[in-house]
């Protein structure tokens, strides 16, 4: 047998041995399945904690975020304004996959992120180490499906606090928008699947153009581990 | 001296085949056993591999659900067939075709500014960072240079091949 029948006998040899074990060890590569997984996963902590504390399954608008509002005075847009400002109408908006642009972004984080008035909460899914740290939007939080996945902590407001109990904090109708690094990334659509998956949420919008191009529009940013920098 | 002569080159021969069989197990240990300790990690978990290969957005989806499975056995059968001497060139010959593709991805996702982790060994970090970069390249191409070095020399005296070869082969009166 010459050398190439053997490759060819190695690489057949190789695939039936792949079929098996997909057999036995079932995977899932849709766009979502980390997600899914995560979501999965994180329903059952949240059925084995609702039964020991029952109050933790109270409705989530009792514990709307905060409105922080240090020092932004009376420019600011009334609270009861539908999230958005008016500078995005949902009926009116054509793509169905929810993504925003730059200048709806920007828009977006004048009347809301920059003002702090709660309405909108910006998250930054870029999962790379130190990417984050390294720059991020102006105001947004550090939220990856990893954290979910390994039941790690979010930093809220300078403290540590569970990533699920941060996100049983937002409304199901509050509007969250999420970015990562640009392009087609898996990273942002996986966190909104397990967003509208797990925590019921409707409004959650996907900055496509990444933080490169909000760095490259020279529009607000910080560095460090808080939304806010240092 | 004439004499001398005749029997100082088949001498001198013996010593360059005795020392190109010891650099292509040394070969073979490299490469195979690298390639074994992918194949190990990977296999371990399938699912974070699968989501490694998506990530590099080469291949289309039903590729990659193939792939995830087939490339750390791939890695596995050639690891030990190059490890024994077994079938020697054919497996040098997919580890050079494996090897080749995986600098093809690493090239790929670098030149296209991909964050991606390399997921060389699975979630193991050996040699090289977790992310893609020249580090992965390098080595990838020392191992290609020496799986054809192996494709092209064969197995070598210490080899499962060599010893396969030089039994009596029971119908060879016939």
């Amino acid at each position: 047998m010459t050398s190439v029948a053997r490759a060819f006998s190695i690489l057949g040899l190789a695939l039936v041995a792949g079929l098996i074990h997909s057999w036995v060890t079932p995977i899932s590569i849709a766009a979502e399945g980390n997600a899914k997984a995560a979501a999965e996963k994180l329903a059952e902590s949240q059925t084995n904690a609702g039964d020991a504390n029952p109050e933790q399954s109270a409705d989530p608008n009792q514990e709307r975020l905060p409105v922080t509002d240090p020092g932004s005075g009376s420019d600011d847009p009334p609270v009861d304004q539908a999230p958005g400002g008016g500078a995005i109408d949902p009926d009116q908006v054509t793509d169905p996959t929810l993504h925003l642009s730059l200048n709806q972004l920007r828009t977006l984080f004048e009347q809301h992120i920059q003002a702090q008035t709660g309405e909108v909460v910006l998250i930054d899914a870029r999962g790379q180490e130190g990417a984050y740290e390294a720059g991020h939007i102006l105001g947004a939080e550090h939220i990856t499906t990893d954290i979910f996945w390994d039941n790690l902590e979010v930093i809220y407001f300078g403290a540590p606090m569970p990533a699920q109990e941060r996100m049983q904090m937002v409304a199901p109708d509050q509007w969250v928008v999420i970015y990562c690094g640009g392009g087609d990334c898996d990273e942002s659509e996986n966190l909104r699947t397990l967003l509208v998956d797990s925590f019921g949420l409707e409004n959650v919008w996907i900055f496509e153009a990444g933080y490169p191009a909000w760095e490259e529009a020279g529009l607000p940013t910080a560095e460090g581990s808080t939304p806010f920098g240092q | 001296m004439a004499n001398d002569q005749s029997t100082d080159k088949p001498q001198a021969k013996q010593h360059a085949g005795a020392l190109l069989s010891l650099w292509l197990i040394v070969c073979r240990l490299a490469v195979g056993g690298l390639l074994g300790l992918a194949a190990f990690y990977k296999l371990q978990d399938p699912q974070s591999f699968a989501f490694a290969i998506k990530a590099y957005k080469i291949l289309p989806r039903h590729l990659v659900h193939v792939s995830a499975f087939a490339i750390p056995w791939l890695e596995a059968l050639v690891a030990i067939a190059l490890v024994i001497g077994l079938w020697t060139r054919a497996a040098a010959m997919l580890a050079s075709l494996l090897l080749a593709s995986f600098l093809y991805a690493l090239a790929s996702v670098m030149i296209r500014d991909l964050h991606v982790d390399c997921s060389c060994f699975g979630d193991a970090v050996v040699l090289c960072p977790e992310q893609p970069g020249w580090c992965h390249i390098a080595q990838d191409s020392i191992l290609l240079i020496l799986s054809a070095m192996v494709v092209i020399w064969g197995p070598g005296r210490a080899s499962a091949d060599h010893m396969l070869a030089s039994t009596p082969q029971p119908n060879a009166q016939d």
